[in-house]
């Protein structure tokens, strides 16, 4: 099952990168001019991905300052602050991330090593990865599972539809964010709400499936009567 | 040379969590498929050993009379059986409370500890210094034995080789917040699929300190606790394991505990376990590997073990790492790396259970409704990945430093009044 699912994206991964490109572009048509937008393409792997190229924005010395100021401020407030203790902690990692960038900005501005076109192959190689990754990890997860073949495969082609449209509409976020109010946004939005957040989709689709097929199994008083 | 070596450790990192993914996969298949062990729990037998009860305690008011109301009623021969309550410098009403059952039950034989230094490991050594049974039993004071427990749990050292014995830990407040559920799952698959697993393969099951017990003769002989080691659990599964003997699981001797209500009780929990962990790590890694009473396997499954709290820090660095590659613009060539770092590094979402792990424990034990709280452990993760690295580099510094480690012990939530 995994086999043929894996041999069908890498065969399409070029072709859907496209997809998703276009996509982007057609959605950021509003707000940036079509000419200033252009896809290209690289090789990656065994094929070729494409990737979308338009203007990017540095943020000004003042707007980093205050970036810098808010994530020691939030920092110091979470600390101080009887919060919630994984999501001060989650708090915390954001602001770690947006201290760094800030201060990359305020000190060295021109050594960020990221255009929008190289931001765009950094996530675009990070979702093939993580399109190739899914329905492994999602295979070897389901593989115990007392449910059948079908119903198992049907869950794992539905991780990795629910991966690529995911992946897209991020992306689009991710290149209105960055594009609209600079590359200072462009760590936190990579290490925070990039492959992490996919995890929880990931172990989302695995809980409600197993769920529902524990549900079942316990219903089958057949199967449980040993216990008894 | 500075790059290179910043996308080896990414590398690495990413190794050493692929090598726990497949352990841990490996444990998953063998629960689900593989031929199951059972301990000795199910002989019954008229020839009993006897036993010696040890419960640690420090400032246990909110709980001692729940556990000895609970022992008390046990269905072990009277002659064979003593309970020794370790009062352990409390300064609340243990030790009245104490006496009030000693007055009552002949059995109870409280051990009051007012001098000296304080913590699980001395005050066991003290116990079992005074303790008559062959078998010593260990309940934590929060625990709420079932009435057949001590028969089950004696009757496993009918086997010789077993020196100690481990049951399954299940929290009884696990309805109280998300906390004691994300707890409750974790619990599940360290116990349910984990331990198991590690028995069925013959590998390194862990004695936990608690719903434990073990022959009183040869851990004497071996020099009893070590008083400067915080994981008193941990340290005498390796001293067992290297001089000959066995660690049992019994996956249905189930015992009831109190599970943290709050995530910062737990940080502390689980930041002294790392420390504790990782002192055994580099006391015994050598001891471990030189042993000629372990088989290959055992000893590759007892260097998973030690290393299982180093993980953390490992992983922490490794996101460090990934953030300095990242400014230097060198993530392109990583970039699918990385998704696998995170990937894999949903081993530590359950305090080293994976998801898969956690649900084949969940759907074992049949709890539909907790299966759904499994992407609430990411919680546990960012907790988890900090308390633990906390707690591993104060093991490092106790090293080098040669510093005494004070026991922090758990703060309990039950309500003295509560009807157990």
């Amino acid at each position: 099952m995994i086999i043929p699912l894996e041999a069908s994206l890498f065969y399409f991964y070029p072709e859907i990168t496209h997809i998703m490109n276009r996509a982007a572009k057609a959605a950021l048509a509003s707000y940036v001019p079509a000419e200033e937008m252009m896809i290209f393409s690289r090789s990656f792997l065994h094929s070729t991905i494409y990737l979308l190229d338009l203007p990017g924005k540095y943020p000004s010395p003042l707007f980093s300052f205050l970036f810098f100021c808010a994530a020691v401020l939030s920092i110091y407030l979470v600390t101080k602050i009887k919060l919630y203790r994984p999501l001060g902690l989650w708090l915390i990692f954001v602001s770690a991330i947006n201290m760094l960038s800030s201060i990359v900005f305020m000190l060295w501005p021109h050594t960020f090593p990221y255009t929008m076109l190289k931001f765009s192959e950094l996530y675009i190689t990070t979702e093939v990865g993580m399109w190739l990754f899914v329905p492994v990890v999602m295979g070897m997860a389901l593989l115990p599972v007392p449910a059948g073949v079908v119903s198992k495969g049907s869950i794992i082609v539905l991780s990795a539809l629910y991966s690529m449209i995911f992946g897209m509409v991020r992306y689009v976020v991710f290149l209105f964010i960055i594009a609209q109010l600079s590359y200072i946004f462009m760590p936190v939005l990579y290490f925070s709400f990039g492959p992490l957040v996919d995890f929880v989709y990931i172990v989302g689709i695995y809980s409600l499936y197993v769920s529902k097929v524990s549900e079942r199994i316990t219903q089958n008083y057949r199967i449980w009567k040993w216990v008894f | 040379m500075g790059l290179l070596i910043l996308k080896a450790y990414l590398l690495f990192v990413m190794f050493v969590m692929l090598l726990y993914t497949l352990r841990h996969f490996l444990f998953t298949l063998n629960r689900a498929f593989g031929e199951q062990r059972i301990s000795c729990h199910d002989i019954v037998d008229s020839d009993l050993p006897a036993i010696s009860v040890l419960i640690p305690m420090h400032n246990e008011e909110r709980t001692v009379a729940h556990i000895l109301n609970r022992l008390i009623s046990v269905d072990y021969p009277l002659d064979r059986i003593e309970i020794i309550p370790i009062n352990d410098h409390s300064a609340d009403k243990t030790g009245e409370v104490l006496d009030h059952y000693a007055a009552k039950y002949p059995q109870i034989k409280p051990l009051h500890r007012s001098s000296g230094e304080r913590g699980k490991p001395v005050g066991l050594n003290d116990a079992l210094s005074i303790a008559q049974g062959e078998i010593i039993i260990i309940f934590d004071a929060d625990y709420l034995p079932p009435r057949g427990i001590l028969r089950d749990m004696a009757v496993c050292f009918k086997d010789p080789e077993v020196g100690a014995l481990m049951g399954r830990v299940i929290p009884d407040n696990s309805f109280k917040n998300l906390l004691t559920r994300l707890l409750d799952l974790e619990r599940s698959g360290g116990y349910q699929v984990d331990q198991q697993a590690r028995f069925n393969l013959k590998l390194i099951p862990q004695y936990g300190g608690t719903v434990a017990g073990f022959r009183k003769q040869p851990v004497m002989a071996l020099g009893g606790f070590n008083p400067t080691i915080l994981a008193e659990d941990t340290e005498l599964t390796f001293k067992l394991f290297i001089n000959g003997w066995k660690v049992a699981y019994a996956n249905r001797i189930e015992c009831y505990e109190e599970a943290p209500e709050r995530w910062d009780v737990r940080a502390r929990q689980i930041r002294r376990w790392a420390r504790g962990h990782t002192q055994v790590m580099f006391r015994y890694l050598f001891p471990l590997v030189q042993s000629p009473h372990l088989s290959f396997t055992e000893k590759i499954d007892g260097l998973f073990l030690l290393f299982v709290y180093t993980t953390s820090p490992v992983l922490l660095l490794g996101i460090c790492d990934s953030f300095v590659l990242f400014f230097l613009g060198e993530m392109q060539i990583l970039a699918s790396a990385l998704v696998f770092l995170f990937l894999t590094s949903l081993n530590t979402f359950g305090n080293f259970a994976p998801f898969y792990q956690v649900g084949i424990a969940s759907v074992i034990d049949g709890a539909t409704n907790r299966l759904r709280l499994l992407p609430f452990l990411l919680f546990n993760f960012f907790i988890n990945m900090w308390y633990v690295s906390f707690g591993f580099a104060e093991a490092v510094i106790d090293l080098i430093t040669r510093r005494k480690s004070v026991w922090d012990k758990t703060e309990r939530f039950r309500s003295t009044g509560r009807d157990i």
